[in-house]
């Protein structure tokens, strides 16, 4: 029994190391002899269709391009629509870019228009910036040219116009205008402001009342003396349409500010600056208003010849003033004056003026 | 002569010494007979049959030792060679990915295709048709555009003839002038 177990057991024993023994066999074969021959060539064979594909791939593009162009070329020439077409449609772009960029200017023209206080505001603007770059230049010594701001007060009178008639006379001469509403009477002041600011002057706040005693409406109290430039404010913005941003005490800073001694305060709460003169054309002093004498001019004449910018204190309703003014200026033109108005962004001379 | 018939030799001689009777005699030699000597024999040889096969057990722990080493010879030598495949796969995969991009490639230049042809013939088709829509539409937007012109001017022409605006530029233009003047004295210095 036990014998023929292991005889059996053996023999299956035996076929199965055959098998193993077989099995390692064929394994060192395929693993040490490797047919990598067989794979070098299946690889070989693989590369060379790659590398034929290309170059018909690069012959197939070159014909392509050939054959685009003979389809463009035959467009062109069998095809006068799409050249037509074509023609047309660049002409009418042109066209409408010219077009959209008329209508452009003209919609920034209409928005010029429609806020035109806003524009010349603007215009404004830049002017006094121009102006003080120029007033900062004379006062460090790098320009020769000198400035003469003539200011006229009280008005408008009944001579304004004159004054206006005078200076429409001379080339590049601007004034400023301090305009008090109940200083003169006239029957058309509010033609003459809008008539001084066409001109290209400036019109600026000299009080609604032009009272200089202290129990008056201007001096009377700071609440009273905010008034009178609220007053003239609204007067001037309504009959001009722009506020002006200078004020000018009625019988100068110090005397009203003996009676208002927060004056300049009050002044600076409403946005305003204020200005005095450096030059007096002592033009006001007569009660009856009457001219000055020739004298006091040519003192007058003398002060502004001795200032690189002059701000001078004269009077619209003095008729001497208006002659004196008419001799004066193509003098002081000829020593390098220039006549500019005077506007808030370009008050440099400020402080310098309520020194005097 | 072994030592079993060695002693039966012996034993033979002694017995006829003391029995030298022919009876004696003839019942010894019947006993002797070949029959009886090969029976003895094969009681000989089934008590070594009797015995553990050592040898053969000895050769299936062999025949196993042999399997054992040769399966795992085989399956080390196979992680080689798998190996070995995988890598060269990988190479012919590739160089085969190349080979159908390249026919890809081929496929879009090939100038020979009807397809290709009739696509390009769609395409100028296409841009003829949009430039032609697209002109119609510019010719629309071009009319539309003059009447914006004609109400923008016509617009201006009404504000400018407005007395408070020929005012604000009477002004305007003062101010233009004096800031050109202005800036000519600056220049000039």
């Amino acid at each position: 029994m036990l014998k023929s177990f292991f005889r059996t057991t053996n023999t299956v024993l035996l076929i199965v190391a055959i098998l193993a023994v077989g099995f390692l066999g064929y394994m060192f074969y395929m693993s040490v002899c490797f047919p990598s021959a067989k794979y070098d060539e299946k690889l070989a064979s693989i590369e060379a269709m790659t590398e034929q594909t290309r170059q018909n791939t690069a012959a197939a593009e070159r014909e392509t391009a050939e054959r685009l162009e003979q389809l463009h070329a035959d467009l062109r020439n069998v095809g006068p629509e799409g050249i037509a077409i074509a023609d047309s449609f660049e002409q009418l772009r042109a066209e409408t870019e010219e077009k959209n960029a008329q209508l452009a200017e003209l919609e920034a023209q209409i928005a010029r228009d429609e806020d035109m206080q806003g524009t010349v505001e603007a215009m404004r603007k830049e002017y006094a910036l121009k102006i003080r770059k120029l007033e900062e230049k004379i006062q460090s010594g790098e320009s020769e040219v000198r400035i003469c701001y003539w200011t006229l007060d009280d008005g408008p009178t009944y001579i304004t116009s004159n004054f206006l008639d005078a200076l429409d006379a001379m080339d590049n001469v601007h004034v400023t205008f301090f305009a008090a509403n109940m200083a003169n009477d006239s029957p058309n002041e509010e033609e003459m402001l809008r008539r001084e600011m066409t001109s290209g002057h400036s019109v600026q706040n000299h009080s609604y009342a032009h009272v200089t005693n202290g129990d008056g409406p201007v001096y009377r109290s700071a609440e009273s003396f905010r008034e009178q430039i609220e007053l003239q404010d609204a007067w001037l913005y309504e009959v001009t349409g722009f506020h002006p941003g200078i004020f000018r005490f009625p019988g100068g800073s110090a005397w009203g500010r003996s009676f208002v001694p927060t004056a300049p305060s009050v002044i600076e709460e409403l946005g305003y600056q204020w200005v005095d003169w450096n030059c007096n054309l002592y033009d006001a002093g007569a009660p009856e208003k009457l001219p000055s004498s020739s004298l006091e001019i040519t003192r007058a004449m003398t002060q502004i010849s001795e200032k690189k910018i002059a701000m001078i204190l004269g009077h619209d309703w003095n008729v001497n003033t208006l002659v004196a003014m008419r001799e004066a200026i193509p003098q002081l033109q000829e020593k390098g004056y220039v006549f500019l108005p005077l506007f808030q962004e370009s008050v440099t001379m400020g402080e310098a003026t309520k020194a005097v | 002569m072994s030592e079993h018939g060695s002693h039966s030799a012996h034993h033979h001689a002694a017995h006829e010494k003391e029995t030298k009777s022919p009876e004696k005699h003839k019942k010894h030699v019947e006993t002797e007979s070949p029959e009886r000597e090969h029976a003895a024999e094969r009681a000989r040889a089934a008590g070594r049959e009797a015995g553990f096969p050592v040898g053969k057990l000895l050769i299936m722990l062999l025949l196993i030792a042999v399997i054992l080493a040769a399966g795992y010879a085989g399956i080390l030598f196979y992680e080689q060679y798998t190996v070995i495949k995988a890598e060269h796969d990988a190479v012919i995969d590739a160089a085969n990915a190349e080979l159908d991009a390249a026919m890809a490639e081929y496929d879009v230049a090939n100038p020979d295709s009807e397809a290709h042809i009739a696509e390009r013939k769609a395409v100028s088709e296409e841009i003829l048709r949009e430039a032609k829509n697209e002109m119609s539409r510019m010719e629309q937007d071009m009319g539309a555009l003059d009447q914006t012109i004609a109400d923008a001017e016509s617009r201006i022409r009404e504000m400018e003839s407005q007395e408070e605006f020929k005012y604000y530029m009477s002004i305007y233009d003062q101010y233009e002038q004096g800031r050109d003047y202005v800036e000519e004295l600056l220049s000039d210095d």
